[in-house]
């Protein structure tokens, strides 16, 4: 008897799919359809916590990195649809795709931090990233949609082979591709350590060109503008986290008996994204680019966790995308709140327009550089505190150095929506599910920040 | 070994050819062809290493590799027809909306 229970939010997402694609034949409306989409995401999220415990000889896991991390994909997936109802530029004609689309996705990437073995792993990040090259390009008829979609599959392609590559190389030498089985392998392996590299290298430049990390991140401030905000907002988050918690579980599983080897190669990958994240953002004007280079940042963070590859490092990066996922969609619901909300001179006397968007806002911005009380500040603490406790000392006194600048490109749109005035300034009246998703947010943002402890309670 | 190296070999040059092919080709359709190039070189490589090995999950990863594939290509297609209908070309250096400014 197969053991079902860990497959559960799997499982029933699965369903939610295929009686979606009967009913949107039946239902065309865009809230029907938002509806239906919705309550399927928000029982899967609360089937999560029952679905602990292995399935197929260990092969699928759900523990706390896959729970916490399907959590903050579902969250995401919510937060999409509320902000997709009332997007326009996605038409009515493709919503129904659209809807169908968002949910293949996020199943793959539940899929994806679950998998504890190569072939599914590859499999479901082939399945997930389908589904995004297809998302980006959602908008029809715009030459930017279509281009974002374009350069998405084309780069994204050439990385799947790259993965492909690091694992053929990986099977080549310990012939297996279950990561317990490959740790027991690899500790007996004494020679042949020029080839593991070549496979290391080549599985990291595949997985890090999917979290969008240094050198690999080119596309990403590209298909970001060109995306949709909707879609944007989720591939800052979901994909992101679906890479690193891959990584995290390949890196801690399969290859922590040879640490001394990756360790160099990720620590230069993590710095290199920290510094280019944070210089080239410096100089953005367009809000979505802006927020495309401040992931690649976050993203560089939470690589520093994996670096640690610890008990402590898993708990680092769930807690810091739990966080990530709050104040990163929060301020995508600021953007999306008004017309203009993609250029930075829109943000001018912001306050004086609606005092409550500025206000969330500053919450929003204050917790992405890392200022307490927000979350923001108690993810990076959690995540420099892990570096620190395997004796990487150097390496989180030179990040903390590199987020200097992030204070700057953060801070700036605080002091346009306060200090800068427009000669003439329109209220702006948001519509009711911005200002409750906006609230929420809040909430989240400042939650994880003053009680972080409550964070155990969930997941224990 | 003397084949299995043999074989080895093949599968990397033929990932090279790929990689080649993709960094300086313009057409889109040809770009789309190397990265096939490259998954296909990697499939050597593991039903070999699968063969010599005597075990037979590299081929069952094969098997799902040339599934997958035929799945990004249909979806490689269907962006490539979108793509073309709106601009009419299918060289790559004509998208150059989105960039750095």
């Amino acid at each position: 008897m197969i053991n079902l229970k860990p497959l559960l939010p799997e499982i029933f997402l699965t369903l939610t799919i295929i009686s979606y694609f009967v009913y949107g034949f039946y239902a065309r409306s865009r809230c029907s359809l938002s509806l239906f989409v919705f309550v399927g995401g928000l029982v899967t999220l609360l089937l999560i916590p029952l679905s602990q415990g292995i399935a197929f000889k260990g092969f699928f896991v759900a523990d706390l990195l896959s729970q916490a991390l399907k959590f903050v994909f579902l969250i995401t997936l919510l937060y999409v649809v509320a902000f997709s109802y009332s997007y326009d530029q996605i038409k009515d004609k493709v919503y129904y795709e659209y809807m169908i689309l968002l949910m293949l996705s996020t199943l793959g990437m539940m899929l994806v931090v679950s998998s504890r073995e190569f072939i599914s792993l590859f499999l479901s990040i082939e399945f997930m990233s389908l589904s995004l090259y297809l998302l980006a390009g959602i908008v029809l008829f715009d030459f930017k949609s279509n281009e974002a979609s374009l350069k998405y599959f084309l780069l994204g392609s050439l990385a799947s082979a790259f993965l492909l590559f690091g694992i053929a190389i990986i099977y080549g030498l310990t012939k297996s591709s279950y990561f317990p089985d490959i740790q027991g392998v690899l500790q007996m392996l004494s020679s042949n350590e020029y080839y593991l590299i070549c496979g290391i290298l080549a599985l990291t430049l595949g997985l890090a060109f999917k979290a969008g990390l240094a050198p690999f991140h080119q596309w990403s401030p590209d298909v970001y503008v060109g995306a949709p905000t909707p879609v944007t907002a989720f591939f800052s988050v979901a994909p992101k986290g679906a890479a690193l918690g891959a990584f995290m579980r390949v890196f801690s599983e399969a290859f922590v008996v040879v640490k001394d080897l990756w360790t160099p190669i990720l620590v230069v990958i993590a710095l290199l994204t920290l510094f280019v994240a944070n210089i080239l953002a410096l100089r953005q004007i367009n809000l979505k680019r802006l927020i495309a280079y401040s992931s690649i940042a976050h993203a560089g963070y939470v690589l520093l966790a994996i670096i640690a590859a610890s008990e402590r490092g898993i708990f680092a990066l769930v807690f810091y995308f739990l966080v990530y996922v709050f104040m990163n969609l929060g301020a995508f619901a600021v953007i999306l709140s008004h017309s203009e909300g993609e250029n930075l001179e829109s943000y001018s006397g912001l306050y004086r327009a609606n005092g409550f968007l500025a206000l969330a806002m500053l919450g929003f911005l204050f917790s992405l550089t890392g200022i307490p009380p927000f979350g923001g500040f108690v993810a990076k603490f959690l995540v420099f505190q892990s570096l620190v406790e395997i004796g990487l000392v150097w390496v989180a006194v030179l990040a903390i150095m590199l987020s200097v600048p992030s204070i700057y490109y953060y801070l700036r749109i605080g002091v346009r929506m306060f200090f800068m005035d427009r000669t003439k300034v329109e209220l702006i009246v948001p519509s009711t599910e911005v200002k409750l998703i906006t609230a929420i947010s809040l909430a989240g943002v400042f939650i994880t920040g003053l009680f972080p402890s409550i964070f155990y309670f969930i997941f224990q | 070994m003397g084949l299995l190296n043999g074989y080895l070999v093949l599968g990397v040059l033929l990932f090279g050819i790929g990689l080649l092919g993709f960094i300086i080709r313009r057409n889109l359709i040809m770009m789309l062809i190397s990265v096939e190039i490259m998954l296909n070189a990697v499939n050597i490589k593991l039903v070999a290493l699968s063969h010599f090995m005597q075990d037979l999950k590299g081929q069952v990863m094969t098997l799902f590799v040339m599934a997958s594939a035929a799945g990004a290509v249909a979806i490689g297609l269907i962006i490539l027809l979108m793509v073309y209908r709106n601009k009419g070309t299918v060289d790559v250096e004509k998208y150059d909306l989105l960039r750095e400014d």
